[in-house]
């Protein structure tokens, strides 16, 4: 599947998200896995029950997201959004998104990181920084 | 004192280690190379908080044992509000260690070195970036704060 159709997919998905009255509608938090895949639109849901949690807007946060998805056509090859838990600390969540970079070195993986986390985060809401991570692995 | 740093340089030989167990190194080589990030930051903080409003309850959450790890979440999320890309680096770490000290399934000699390499690019970012800590001051605050309440 195409990138750009991936992001053009995720934004409509994440767009819907902030239709109003959406959240009332919400039934009780599912103890379900916090996984998203991109067609089926899984996320839509349990990414709704993250923001609940959180009591946050998402706005910009899932536009940055786009918008790095976006930059990254060509290089990409996946990425995931999970909500991530530690390990020894199951209050501790953040929203993660992993991509999965072609790049034939591990100096051009932290560039494209350093850019990207750059152009992310400089959209994101300070206060939303420690909520989301960016992470990068080389494929 | 003990310097963290050396947990990351002692990665370096683990990885040139002859022995049969090569996989039970290269988890070491993971959770070495987190807890030397980790433990750098979370002394460069501790130094930072010195004096502050908030240098009891950081304090506490090092070091009483009823913190747990907690200090690990406050110290990751201190660190992406300072600059984001070593938090994600750092969260990166937590990542893999966790893999490495849970998870049994194949743990690669890839992912060993690349802890070292995320721990080295870490660690030669993290000096500069905290220059600008008190412009963070605030938000580390109410982090700190945050992540006391779990107690």
């Amino acid at each position: 599947m195409a990138v750009s159709y991936i992001a053009t997919s995720l934004m409509e998905e994440l767009r819907a998200t902030d239709l109003p009255g959406i959240f009332r509608s919400l039934p009780e938090v599912s103890p379900e896995p916090l996984i998203y895949y991109p067609v089926t639109g899984v996320l839509v849901y349990n990414f709704q029950l993250f923001l609940l949690e959180k009591t946050r807007h998402p706005g910009g946060v899932l536009e940055a997201i786009s918008r790095v998805l976006t930059s990254l056509m060509g290089q990409i090859y996946e990425y995931s959004i999970n909500i991530l838990t530690d390990k020894e600390n199951y209050n501790w969540k953040t929203l993660e998104v992993v991509i999965g970079v072609r790049s034939k070195n591990r100096k051009d993986l932290i560039e494209i990181w350093r850019k990207a986390s750059k152009e992310f985060y400089s959209s994101v809401d300070i206060e939303d920084r420690d909520k989301v991570a960016l992470i990068f692995e080389k494929l | 004192m003990f310097d963290p740093k050396d947990f990351v340089e002692l990665c370096n030989d683990l990885m040139r280690f002859s022995t049969s167990f090569s996989e039970a190194i290269n988890r070491t080589i993971a959770g070495r190379a987190y807890y030397g990030s980790f433990l750098l930051t979370r002394e460069k903080v501790r130094a930072l908080c010195r004096g502050s409003a908030v240098e009891r309850q950081y304090n506490l959450l090092c070091d009483d044992p009823r913190a747990g790890g907690l200090i690990h979440e406050a110290v990751i999320r201190i660190t992406k509000q300072i600059d984001p890309f070593a938090g994600d680096l750092l969260l990166s770490l937590r990542k893999r260690r966790n893999r490495a000290d849970y998870d049994l399934t194949p743990f690669r000699m890839i992912e060993a070195r690349d802890a070292i390499d995320d721990a080295d690019d870490y660690i030669r970012g993290i000096v500069t970036s905290f220059r600008n800590f008190n412009v963070y001051y605030r938000l580390v605050e109410r982090i700190i704060l945050e992540v006391y309440s779990k107690i």
